[in-house]
Parts: C-alpha cells; structure tokens; sequence
C-alpha cells in the first residue's frame, strides 16, 4: 500500500542521511591516511602513485621527532595528573556535602567550556608573570586543568554505580576512611580510572593552542604542525597526520572501552 | 548484671527533622540472640548503625564489654554486620571477600586465607573460593556475608534484615543455619526484622520498638501472650482488643464494661482496680458457635461473617462485632462444618484467663 | 571556612552537633576530604581561575614600551570596544556562530533521531563510537584535510573539473567555513541528542501510538518537548564551540575576515598588547556566558511551570 512505500522511501531516506553523515565525519580522516602514501607533493587526483617517502621525511625529521617526545611527555604526564585530580572531584562530589561544593564543582567542569584561545592567552599571560612559562610543566599543568574536567566526569558516572552499602560495609569490617579509598573504592573505579587516562592523554595529545602558547620553544607535536601549516601545503603533514590520527583514535577507543557509553532506555530492556 | 555484654544507655539520635531513636535503653547479655523488631521508621535499624558506629548518637552512650564506644570510629570496633544488600566486593573473589576483615587486621597471607577457607568450608562453600561473587546464587551470596562477618572471631555480631531479599523457603533453611551458628559460636546475636515469624524462630528475647521507643522487652512467648500496651498487641500477633472501663474487681477477676459488653478478665499481675482499661483477646482464642439470643454469658459477642482470609492451613475469619473488626483464627479442619457466608452471625467467645489486661489505658 | 561535614550518601541531611556531644565518630574525619580536595582544588584555582581573572585584571592595565604595568584605566576598553576592526569582528563572529548553530541543530537533529530509533542497539553503539572518535581527535589536522580536499587544485575541484566544468571556488567563503565548523560542532551535537532521544521513556511513545498518534504527531507532541533541555544544551555547545574557534577561520577563509579568537591571537602575536588582547577576550567571555545563561533560562521554563503546579 502507498502507506508503506511512503515509510519506506522516508526509511531510505533517512539512512541515506546519517550514511553522508558519517561521510562527512569520515572524509578528512581518510584524506589524510589515504594521500600520506600518495607520491604526490599535492593530494589531489589523479592519485600520484605508491610512496612510502613522507611517512620516511617524517621520522628523519628532528624537530618532529622532539615535538613528538614532547607530545608523550606532555600527554603522559597530563594523563597521570589528571587522573589522580579527577579521582579525587569525583570522590569528594560523591562524598561529602559542604558548602562551596558547586563552586568547587564549576571550578572543575568549566574549563572545557572555555574557548581555548582564550585560555591559551590568559594562562600565557599569568605564568609568564609568575615566571613558569616556556616551559614542558607549564603545559602539563594548563592542559590538566582542563583533562581533570573529562576525568571527573568520567569517575564520577562510575561512582554513581557504586553500592551505597559498600563503603560502610568496609568500615564497619576494619577499615580506616583512608584504607576503604585504596582497597575498596579505587578498585571498583578501575575501569573508569583506565578511561580517563587514555581520554586526558587524547585531549592532551590533541591539545595546540594551549601548548602554542604556553610551550614557547618546547614544541609539542600538534604545535609543530601547526607552524609547518603556516607555510605553504607540506607532504610532510598527511603523513604526520596519519600517525596522529591513529595514536589519537586508539587512545580514545580504549577510553571508550572502559567507560561503556550506553544508549536506549527500551520498555523491555532492564538494565 | 555483670552478665550483660552491651548497654545501650539513654541512647538518641536525631537527624535534621527527624528524631529516630528517643533515649533508649536496653541491655544485652553476652551470647543472647536479640531481635529488634518493629515497624518501618521504629528506629531498629538506626540502632544498629549505632551500634556499629555508623552514625553518631546526639545523646545517651553505648557500652560494649563495658567499654564506652564513645569517640571510637566503625572500623575500631569489632562489630560486624551482615548488611541487607550483603555488600559483598564485585571486585574480590569470594575468598578474598572473606579474608577482607583479616587483611584489614594486618593478617599474614597465608594466615588469613587458611582462615577464611575454614569458614568458607564450615558454611559449605568450599569449593566455591576463587569464584566471582555475581557467580553466586543469592543463598550461597548472604553466606558469604555470614562468614565474612565471623572470621574475626567477634564478640557481637549485627545483623540487618539479612534474609529478606531471600524467597521463602531460603529463608526458613538460612534461619536454620543462624540458629546453628548462634548455638555453636555462643556469641551475641542483635538481628534487625520486621518479620514476626523470623523473631520467633530464631531470638532469645524480642524488643519492641515504636516511633523511636521501646515499646516492649521480652521472651518472644510473653511479648506475644503478655504485650504491654495495644500496639504491642496489635503489632504482634493476630490479636483483638476490646475496650471499656473497669467495674469491679474481685481478687484476680477484674469486670469489665464496655460498648461491646460486660467481659471478665483474669488479671494476676495486674492490680488495677479501676479506670479505662482494653484487654487483648487472641483470635485463636476465640471460639465460635451458633448465635442464640438468650445467653448473657460473660465473655461472649456476637458478630456477622464479613470474610475469610485463607493463609495455608490457617484461616482467619474477619467478623462484624456492633461496627468493631473482630478476627478468629482457626485451622482449616475446624471450621469445615460451618457456613461462613457473609452476614451470617455467629457467637465468639472465649475464657477469662485467655484474656490479658492491658497495663496500659488505651 | 567551609564547614565540612561528612555525610553518607544517601542518608537524610548532615547532622548537627547537639549540645555538646562533640565524640569524633570517624567513620569519616574532615582531614581525609581537604587532603583530597585541596590538591584539585589549588590546581584549578592556579591554573585556570587564577589565569581569567588576571585576564579580567589586565584589561585595566597600560603598555609602556613594551613593558606591561598595572593601572587602572579604561583606555584599553574605550579603543577595543570602539574600534571598527573590533566591531565588525564582532559582528561577524556572532553571525557565523549562529548560522552554525542553526545548520548544527538542523542536521543533527534528524540525525539523531534516526540513530536512537532506527538503528539495532549494536549500530547505535557503533554510531556513538563513530561520533566519540572525532571529538578528541585532531581537529585541526581534519580542517586540514578539508583544506586539501576543497581547494582549488584539491580532489572535489579535480573531479569537477574532469566533466568539463570550470572549477568552484569553494574554499574561501561562507560554504568552507561552515563545513570546518560543522565538522567541530555536529559529533558533540548529534551525541547529545542521540543521548537524549535514547533517555526517552519508550512507554510514552507506546502509549501514543496506542492512543491513535501518527509518527509525525508523535514526534511533535512526545519527542521534541522531551529532549528540549537537551536541544538547548546541544544548540549554546554548538555556539560556544563556533564562536570561539581558532581555527577554521584561520584555514578556511584565510583569516579574511578575522573572527574574535584570529584577533586575539593576532594581538598577542604581534607584540604585547595584553590589555587589548584581554579586552577581546573578557568580552568574548561575556557574551558566552550571556547566552548560556539566556540558554539556560528558556530551557528551564517548563520545569518551573511544572513545580508551580
């Protein structure tokens, strides 16, 4: 019946939309990947033919590599920091109720909310008054400030699963406060601790206005792309790029693993 | 006296808008099975997280083997509980869940797994050790809870409506085994329920309690036979109260009159001899015949059918006494015979020394 | 001082001391709570509020050669605010940011409607990994990319220009911008939404349609007014995220004209002039914090109506 051909067609219609969707969010990535193996000095068709040799600039490159290692230092370092930080808002927002705790609450999720050049410039502005800039801690410690708010986020969803019983079970077995957070509490937030790690790094490893600003010499990768963007179209960068995007997408993968973001609320469903 | 092993002393706590434990006091001997009992909201279960150091009391004090418990946090006492949820570790394998307290007692390695695979083993879960405690089904869980709550050999064990998650017939093979427990261990037992059947079963003494107070202290036979006031006897048992005022008394027979009637009550340990008064009257103490117009015996209503609730072998019928519900419990063989058709009246009535005077006016 | 009171979720209100018994139960003393909370909390206030307000701070202050002082004067604002480059950057920043918003909300709302209700549950996880990856991944390297492909020597040009035609001029205008910003704005946007719809009680729609409602009804009636607050929420994050950006300006259309964020990095790159730098950037904040809040406001109402019943 025409009934049904009309839903159809909408059907149709509708998975055609999300398909160029996710074209859409697709295309730039499978640019870069694709013609960072395209001999071409320009990506364009026709396709140039099989080249290995930016991925191989690339690596000879000094300055990339360092910015690279500055990259990891700066990532890892802003992974671990931010975890600790985030694990402690979550728990404390969990926890306890005092006065001042929206405050406190707000002073940990906004950063994110903030424009980033904004950012980059007030925090460029305050550390070289106090004589931290230019350096690889100033970077970690801007981009912490802004990864604690995606760790928080993060720990304290998995807090919100946490049997209300179990913290005061653990007291009342012997227990000290402190002795529940390490054996009983920490351990329950594995999963959500390991996301928000791998998520900081994502954010950090992604992160160049910030480190633009703030890094002065200490370039870390995104920030070398960045100035090598200024210059005319490079070769060089569909191959960096590539190498980016991976690092960058597995780090988010695995985050999303442990975290286990989950839609659909169903009338048969029990969750 | 120098037998009891908790006090509970004026003991209070009022949290903001809400007053859940109004100075009580009670005292337990050591080894006793206690069963705090009561409505939702009485206060039994902030009575135990005061005891286990929980919450902090806003008055009053709690003395365990004699010591104040005063300033001492939960995890310095040994009072371990067995929760409602069983508040296991979905972290920790099921041995590991048992070693817990013992690993918080700085309990070698070694040591405390031996320890915990006893008690493992002394429950039946032997074979159950390394597993994950989703594994589990819900008895073997809240065994689990048990043994981790014993391994430390404590002195006092809280309980907080453990078995009520559990479906009937677990429950009644679970009280069997805290029973045992109870009797191999000899130690002090505090078991928070709001099931009547489970106190009966399983505690040496029941407390009452109402709106924060205690309402009555006893042997689970005399609270029930003897309650102290009508909540008691309402909340305890199938029980119907009747009420009046005293018209005499001679020696143990107190006379009583009231809208229902003129009733004899035997009231050994009670002295009244005037006043409001109400006497309980269990409703399997109530017999029933055939309704005839003539007898002016004492201790004799007549009501009409209004209903019959059937709870297994048991059945109570409710009945219309001049506007007041009246029950009689009778098993099912009793009454086969009758036609218990709604508004077909009937005469109940019982003996005088199955009555019981109220201490309190109504 | 902060009175912290331990309290054990999700018990009744904290307690109160009551005359005098003062026993510590620590079942939760007040040192393990500051020993959490004042790393973060000193980490954040160094790092991210300190920073602002010092911004807001300089804004008052003079460059004398080349040197920044503290003063207290109004001049940095005076020129910024009355400044023409400044205005139309103003001006301009606004307009794209709305127009963003607006293609973002139109997109992504059929979008995520088709995700929450069309799809098996293993597609729309699949769907919500898809639109989690790019939200944490080199935005810029992907503007970049776009860059490449829309250029005019670039794959889009090539492939028109083999039919015959004359290549488009893509890059450079409106079309080139909002794609770069689109491609910021629609991951965040459609996660929230498909979050949303997916929250729906689907008991509501059944009834519904029980009741004789026709898709098109029920999507008026039941949905939309269920995921409004969500709606907002998706709608101000686009804004932010279009109004403050950096960098698809930046490769898009080359700067020309410049957006807020080009102007601020321009200021700052061309020598010191905080203070005007700082102006851009607190009006900036301002009017970001102006149409949250306004965001905020109407998509509370209902509830407030609700309550008042």
């Amino acid at each position: 019946m025409s009934g049904n051909l009309t839903t159809a067609l909408s059907r149709a219609a509708q998975y055609a939309f999300i398909t160029g969707i996710a074209l859409f969010i697709a295309i730039p990535m499978l640019v870069i990947a694709v013609f960072s193996f395209d001999a071409n000095r320009f990506p364009t068709i026709p396709w140039g033919g099989f080249s290995l040799q930016w991925h191989e600039a690339v690596f000879a490159d000094d300055m990339i590599r360092d910015a690279f290692v500055n990259s990891l230092v700066v990532g890892f370092g802003t992974a671990v920091i931010a975890t600790i930080l985030g694990f402690a808002a979550a728990y404390i927002d969990y926890r306890y109720v005092f006065r001042g705790k929206t405050l406190f609450g707000l002073l940990v999720a906004i950063p994110p909310a903030v424009p980033v050049s904004i950012l980059g410039m007030a925090m460029l502005a305050f550390l070289s008054r106090i004589g931290l800039f230019g350096s690889v801690e100033a970077i970690v410690a801007c981009h912490v400030a802004i990864a604690t708010s995606f760790a928080m986020a993060i720990i304290r969803l998995r807090l919100g699963e946490f049997p209300r019983d179990l913290e005061p079970a653990a007291w009342n077995l012997g227990a000290s406060p402190f002795a529940t957070l390490l054996t009983v509490v920490l351990p329950f937030c594995k999963p959500a601790l390991i996301a928000s790690f791998f998520l900081s790094a994502a954010v950090s490893f992604d992160e160049f206005l910030i480190a633009w600003f703030v890094g002065g010499v200490n370039e870390t990768l995104p920030v070398r792309i960045l100035n090598l963007l200024q210059g005319q179209v490079n070769p060089k960068i569909n191959a960096i790029g590539t190498i980016v995007l991976i690092i960058s997408i597995a780090l988010v993968l695995v985050a999303q693993r442990f975290v286990g973001v989950r839609a659909g609320k169903t009338s048969q469903s029990n969750t | 006296m120098s037998n009891t092993f908790v006090a509970l002393e004026n003991l209070d706590k009022r949290f903001a808008g809400h007053h859940a434990v109004k100075g009580i006091n009670l005292d337990i001997k050591a080894g006793e099975f206690i069963a705090l009992m009561g409505p939702s909201g009485c206060g039994k279960s902030t009575t135990l997280r005061l005891l286990a150091g929980l919450d902090e009391p806003t008055g009053g004090d709690i003395f365990i083997g004699g010591q104040s418990m005063r300033g001492i946090p939960a995890f310095q006492r040994d009072t371990p509980m067995v929760w409602q949820s069983l508040a296991l570790f979905p972290f920790l394998s099921v041995v590991e869940n048992v070693e817990f307290p013992l690993r918080m007692k700085k309990v070698g390695k070694i040591e405390r797994r031996k320890r915990a695979m006893e008690w493992l083993e002394r429950l039946g879960l032997g074979g159950m050790a390394e597993r994950g405690i989703s594994q589990l089904s819900g008895g073997q869980r809240q065994r689990v809870a048990i043994a981790r709550s014993l391994v430390t050999q404590p002195p006092i064990l809280l309980l907080d409506e453990p078995l009520s998650a559990l479906d009937a017939h677990l429950r009644v093979r679970m009280q069997t085994e805290l029973s045992r427990l109870h009797k191999e261990l000899g130690i002090t037992f505090i078991y928070v329920t709001h099931a009547q059947s489970e106190a009966f079963a399983l505690a040496d003494r029941i407390v009452l309690m109402a709106d924060g107070m205690i309402q009555q202290i006893g042997r689970p036979q005399d609270v029930y036979r003897e309650p102290a006031n009508a909540f008691v006897a309402e909340f305890m048992g199938m029980n119907n109260i009747v009420r009046g005022g005293i018209s005499g008394r001679s020696g143990d027979e107190v006379q009583i009159d009231g809208p229902l009637g003129r009733f004899i009550v035997l009231a050994k340990s009670n002295p009244r001899s005037r006043g409001i008064a109400s006497f309980v009257i269990a409703a399997d103490r109530v017999g029933l015949s055939e309704a005839s117009a003539q007898d002016a015996v004492a201790n004799r209503v007549n009501g009409s059918v209004i209903g019959i609730e059937f709870v297994g072998s048991t059945q109570t019928i409710f009945f219309d006494v001049n506007g007041q519900e009246f029950r009689v419990q009778k098993q099912q063989h009793e009454i086969d015979a009758l036609d218990l058709t709604p508004g077909k009246r009937f005469a109940l009535h019982w003996q005088p020394q199955h009555a019981w005077l109220l201490p309190e006016a109504a | 001082m902060t009175a912290i009171e331990a309290s054990m979720p999700p018990a009744p209100a904290p307690d109160a001391e009551r005359g005098g018994y003062r026993a510590r139960y620590a079942a939760s003393p007040a040192t393990m709570p500051v020993i959490l909370g004042l790393p973060v909390l000193l980490w954040q206030v160094v790092f991210f509020a300190a920073p602002l307000v010092f911004l807001i701070v300089v804004t008052f202050w003079k460059v004398r050669s080349f040197r920044l002082e503290p003063d207290f004067s109004f001049d940095n604002w005076a020129k910024i605010i009355l400044s023409t480059p400044f205005q139309r950057a103003l001006v301009y920043t606004s307009e794209i940011a709305v127009l963003c918003t607006a293609l973002t909300l139109i997109v992504a709302l059929p979008a995520a409607y088709t995700i929450a209700f069309r799809l098996s549950s293993r597609l729309r996880d699949l769907a919500i990994t898809f639109l989690i990856v790019p939200i944490f991944s080199s935005y810029m390297l992907r503007i970049y990319a776009w860059q490449i492909v829309l250029s005019p020597d670039g794959i889009i040009n090539s492939l028109i220009k083999m039919t015959g035609l004359g290549g488009l001029p893509l890059l450079g205008g409106q079309l080139s911008l909002q794609i770069g910003l689109l491609t910021l704005t629609l991951p965040v946007a459609i996660l929230i939404l498909v979050l949303a719809f997916s929250g729906i009680d689907r008991t509501l729609i059944e009834a519904a349609e029980n009741l004789g409602c026709r898709r098109s009804k029920i999507i008026l009636h039941v949905l939309m007014p269920s995921i409004r607050n969500a709606t907002f929420l998706a709608g101000s994050t686009a804004f932010l995220m279009s109004f403050g950006d950096y960098i698809s300006p930046l490769f898009m259309t080359g700067s020309k004209p410049p957006t807020l964020s080009i102007l601020i990095v321009d200021t700052v790159k061309s020598g010191s002039q905080w203070p005007r730098a700082s102006v851009i950037g607190v009006t900036m904040l301002a009017i970001l914090a102006l149409v949250f809040l306004l965001a905020n406001f109407l998509g509370r109402e209902r509830k407030i109506q609700r309550r008042a019943k």
